[in-house]
């Protein structure tokens, strides 16, 4: 085998490189997708009433344009509020633009029903001020679109056409706002806001990221080997694998959504680890005193490596596509992609590299080198290798203990979703979301559709009910319906001594008359938002001020119980449940992801060993290290998010490479006759070393991820840290504990 | 309502009176021959309609309109036939030169009549197009009009028509597809500032009406809200020349106690 790889070593270099090229050409096909509703699959309940609730109101996407001051009621902002409204209301891709100005004062005067609008005029004094503040504090038209508690924010709302990208309107939204400059600060929320930004930053994270992790990567490597080639040929691996992957995704059409931006640094972290194996193996052979030559060392190098190497890039793969089995679509393609970069990457390091090295010229190293750099870490490998082979039980014991403390931390675990919660604090689109949801009543929307008799009176009491106790609830900003603005309309026809005044017509045909009246007056926009085109449907529109998973769960057993005997309600839905959806996904993805990478791990080592006991053994520290993770998660307060769920498939894939390396080298070690503490002595302090430096390696590649723009991927930069470090310690504390008390039959020699 | 019948028939004809009036020699004489044999006031007519939206959903709509001028006072009275649930609803609008019109409302189930003052939103109620006052509230020595070449439709050569502001740098105007045999006007493409096509209008089924101007008038009416992406379908049930029309016949019922 040996031999044919460089017989023909050109062949190999280029399919490898052809392939590389092949996929350069398909990345310009790559897509980003932002959309969090995309991640659940359409046949879910909630995003399938979504898109029916979307069929019948028209499309409810909407972008808030918020104008913040001190005092936002005076002139100058309501002029500049004015030519913003009119001239956002005439982009295209704007179907309609609702905003304070439609707000109708309704009212009788000597005989006349008056439906002025509120902000026709624009007054010019502080006393007229106060006034409008009085009016628009009481007036419901008005008031949603205003912080009526001290007036510090102004806002507009565009319902966003379907058709049009995100991008496009909001760049020319901007546009209109730069073009008419005030003292007030503009801010924008809403979803199609939110997934633009989780767009830009995702674009923004794949070009900053992607070169810090190659950096890091390159400065681990030359520290690591002190030459070009050391850092060269792993480099390679890692960026052909890289380029593959993305390829691939293009091909398949898949697109990047947040989570992809953990790919790249995945295979950065990932997929050199081979490369770096085989460069040690090169460096220590032309170290040595013989005088190989490049060909003759590359063979080496292929024959001592292409097992272990095979062995734990299989387990890796393994572990990673655990993610298979997740309900989350993003997830289960990033399992795909990544263990399709790996497989690459394990595939250029065994066949690609030795034939590129046989075409470099060697190079002399002097040992000393080495042995200086690398004093301190040999001395605390001794020492602690000392230690733990000398107090297994104390080993076993305190991971039992931290074992049992990280038990207690995972029941503390927050599942959110919440995408809102994926931006750091001090970025606009973070502060848009804070300003909706502390002064304007919440930008997450939930609806409870009827259907039926919708504009009977029996009908709009119960919705009347259902209103006054959900705005009681204090998870809920504001509830819009069709009773509201009936309610409103009556005030135009009766007088203030009738009782009929700003109460629910008794007729169904005195409401539709109303409401034929108010839409023949250039209203249809406001009607259309409660009301159906042919007033079948009706809606309670609840705005949340509090969107996360725990509050929305809890809103929406109350809405489910208030309702649930009425015979016209169909059902609950909005984007706020949807993320509910996603976070039982998240949860049921990652126990099932868990379990088979755990099981194809199990499996992997039982095999390679032939042992049931070494699948056993092998599973343990990972066991541990995901105890201690969650427990940190539940005890730190980090939630379990759509990226954070991710980690634990990642950490087996990566972590059981390091219990594998030991076993193996152990094994090896008493094969030779060597006793247990002797050989998990020697084990420690050289393959340890190599252990070391390999989960350095993706340490730091994945530390590039706390300068994410969005929190869950920095947390799930700091998440591996933690959940690799662990595995790194199991792998060389409590794995030579048991190894060493409880001497497992299949590390021990054939003879015995 | 943006595609009600009311609007559509103020916006059509008034629109080719007012172009008429002050376009330049050769269109004036088309524009006058295409508008004087058009019905515009001293009518009665029923119609229907079905207006749907983008997503083709269908409201069916009927109404009974009486347009009379007296003097200087324009008056304008709608009925609500269909829906059965507004069934009697009655919009009066009134308009008097150079003053706010003044709009009375009358709501069946509970008897109320209600006043408003006219004001360029509320003028919708009786159908009248912000475009539509955009142009004809405007001195007709400001307007312009040009030919295009002439076109097709359906089959019949037609004068192309174009009125726009003389003053406006802007792209607002209107553009009239007239049969160069009958000087039936059988398409209106309305534009907006930006250039852009907001409405579409097509007429057809010309029919002769008894009276005394030997007047014709488009049964079938499509008119195209491209911006609000809705079609509203009109269908003229009946129609007649009234010139026998007083004040008594736009007056809303008494308001009573339900």
């Amino acid at each position: 085998m040996k031999n044919w790889i460089l017989r023909f070593r050109l062949p190999i270099v280029l399919l490898f490189t052809g392939i590389t090229i092949l996929s350069i050409f398909l990345l310009p096909r790559l897509q980003v997708n932002p959309d969090l509703a995309s991640y659940v699959p359409d046949g879910m309940g909630n995003k399938k009433y979504m898109k029916q609730l979307d069929s019948i109101f028209g499309g409810s996407e909407m972008v808030l344009v918020m104008l913040q001051a001190p005092d936002v009621v005076n002139h100058s902002t309501l002029s500049r509020l004015k030519v913003l409204k009119e001239e956002l209301g005439n982009l295209d891709g704007i179907d309609r633009c609702i905003s304070p100005f439609d707000a109708q004062e309704i009212s009788i005067q000597d005989g006349f029903m008056i439906m002025d609008p509120l902000l026709d005029t624009i007054p010019e004094s502080q006393a007229d001020y106060e006034v409008l503040k009085s009016k628009i504090a009481e007036n419901t038209m008005a008031s949603p679109f205003f912080a009526v508690e001290d007036f510090s924010v102004v806002s507009l709302m565009l319902m966003k056409n379907l058709e049009v990208s995100n991008k496009l309107l909001i760049e020319k939204i901007d546009s209109v706002v730069i073009s008419n400059p005030g003292p007030e600060e503009v801010l924008l929320g809403g979803m199609p806001y939110v997934r633009y930004s989780i767009n830009k930053n995702i674009n923004k994270d794949l070009a900053v990221l992607l070169p810090v992790a190659l950096m890091l990567m390159i400065i681990m490597l030359y520290t690591a080997f002190r030459e070009r080639k050391g850092v060269l040929l792993p480099f390679v691996v890692v960026v052909m694998s890289l380029i593959l992957s993305f390829g691939v995704m293009a091909l398949l059409e898949w697109k990047i959504s947040l989570i992809t931006v953990l790919l790249p640094i995945m295979l950065i972290a990932i997929a050199n680890n081979y490369g770096i194996h085989m460069v040690a193996r090169y460096q220590e052979l032309a170290q040595g005193d013989s005088q190989l030559t490049m060909l003759q060392m590359s063979k080496q190098i292929y024959a001592d490596l292409k097992l272990p190497i095979i062995l734990t890039g299989v387990t890796t793969i393994g572990g990673i596509l655990g993610l298979l089995t997740h309900t989350l679509v993003p997830a289960a393609q990033i399992g795909v992609l990544a263990s399709l970069g790996i497989a690459f990457a394990l595939m250029l390091s065994i066949w690609f590299l030795p034939a590129m090295l046989s075409y470099l010229k060697p190079t002399i190293r002097k040992k000393t080198v080495r042995k200086k750099r690398s004093i301190s870490l040999d001395q605390l490998l001794i020492q602690s290798s000392r230690w733990v082979i000398n107090h297994p039980k104390k080993v076993i014991i305190i991971s039992s203990l931290v074992s049992l403390l990280g038990m207690g931390g995972i029941f503390l675990v927050n599942v959110d979703t919440n995408i809102e919660g994926y931006f750091l604090g001090k970025s606009k689109v973070s502060r848009g979301i804070e300003l909706i949801n502390s002064k304007l009543g919440g930008s997450q929307y939930l609806s409870i559709l009827f259907s039926g008799d919708v504009l009977s009176p029996e009908v709009l009491n119960r919705m009347d009910e259902y209103q006054k106790v959900l705005l009681e609830d204090p998870a809920v900003g504001n509830v819009s319906s069709p009773v509201t603005l009936v309610k409103e309309l009556s005030k135009g026809f009766y007088n203030t001594d009738e009782k009929e005044y700003g109460e629910i017509p008794s007729t169904e045909n005195e409401v539709y008359q109303f409401i034929e009246i108010f839409s023949m007056g250039g209203n249809e926009d406001a009607v259309e938002q409660f009301i159906d085109y042919n007033y079948e449907n009706s809606r309670l529109l609840i705005s949340l001020k509090d969107a996360s998973n725990d509050e929305g769960k809890r809103l929406l057993k109350k809405m489910q119980e208030m309702t649930k005997d009425d015979p016209d309600v169909k059902f609950i839905a909005g984007p706020s449940l949807t993320k509910i959806e996603l976070a039982d996904m998240v949860i049921k993805g990652q126990i099932k992801s868990l379990l088979l990478a755990m099981v194809v791990v199990f499996v992997l080592l039982a095999l390679i060993f032939r042992s049931f006991n070494a699948g056993l053994l092998s599973v343990l520290p990972l066991s541990v290290a995901i105890l201690v993770l969650f427990g940190l998660m539940g005890f730190f307060g980090i939630t379990l998010d759509i990226a954070t769920a991710l980690i634990s498939s990642v950490m087996i894939g990566v972590g059981i490479d390091y219990t594998i390396h030991f076993l193996w080298r152990f094994k090896k070690e008493r094969s030779m006759g060597i006793d247990h503490k002797e050989a998990a002595f020697i084990t420690l302090t050289t393959t340890g070393r190599g252990i070391i430096i390999n989960a350095l390696s993706v340490i730091i590649g994945f530390l590039a991820l706390t300068l994410s723009s969005f929190e869950p991927l920095r947390f799930f930069g700091i998440l591996v840290v933690i959940s690799i470090s662990t595995c790194l310690i199991c792998a060389l504390v409590l794995i030579p504990s048991i190894v060493v008390l409880r001497k497992p039959r299949f590390l021990e020699p054939k003879s015995k | 309502m943006k595609q009600s019948i009311k609007s559509l028939i103020l916006f059509s004809f008034s629109l080719l009176i007012s172009v008429s009036l002050w376009a330049q020699e050769d269109a004036r004489e088309i524009f006058t021959r295409a508008t004087d044999q058009l019905l515009t006031k001293n009518m009665e007519l029923a119609m229907e309609m079905d207006v749907k939206d983008k997503k083709g959903r269908v409201k069916e709509k009927g109404y009974e309109i009486l347009m009379a001028s007296f003097g200087d006072v324009d008056k304008t009275k709608m009925t609500w036939q269909k829906p059965v649930q507004a069934k009697g609803t009655t919009v009066i609008f009134t308009e008097h030169p150079g003053e706010i019109g003044l709009i009375e409302v009358y709501t069946p189930s509970n008897g109320k009549t209600r006043k408003l003052k006219a004001s360029p939103d509320n003028k919708d109620m009786i159908g009248s197009e912000a475009m539509f006052t955009s142009i004809t509230a405007q001195d007709p020595d400001e307007l312009a009009f040009m030919f295009l070449p002439p076109q097709e439709v359906e089959g019949k050569s037609c004068y192309t028509v174009v009125v726009k502001d003389k003053e406006f740098k802007d792209q607002a105007r209107g553009e009239l597809q007239i049969e160069m045999d009958t000087y039936r006007i059988v398409q209106i493409s309305v534009y907006d500032m930006y250039g852009k096509q907001t409405g579409f209008v097509k007429l057809s089924d010309f029919q002769a009406i008894d009276g005394p101007g030997k007047n014709i008038y488009p049964m079938h009416i499509i008119f195209e809200d491209l911006k609000g992406q809705k079609t509203t379908d009109m269908r003229v049930l009946k129609i007649a020349s009234r010139t026998d029309l007083s004040e008594e016949d736009f007056k809303l019922p008494v308001e009573q106690d339900m």
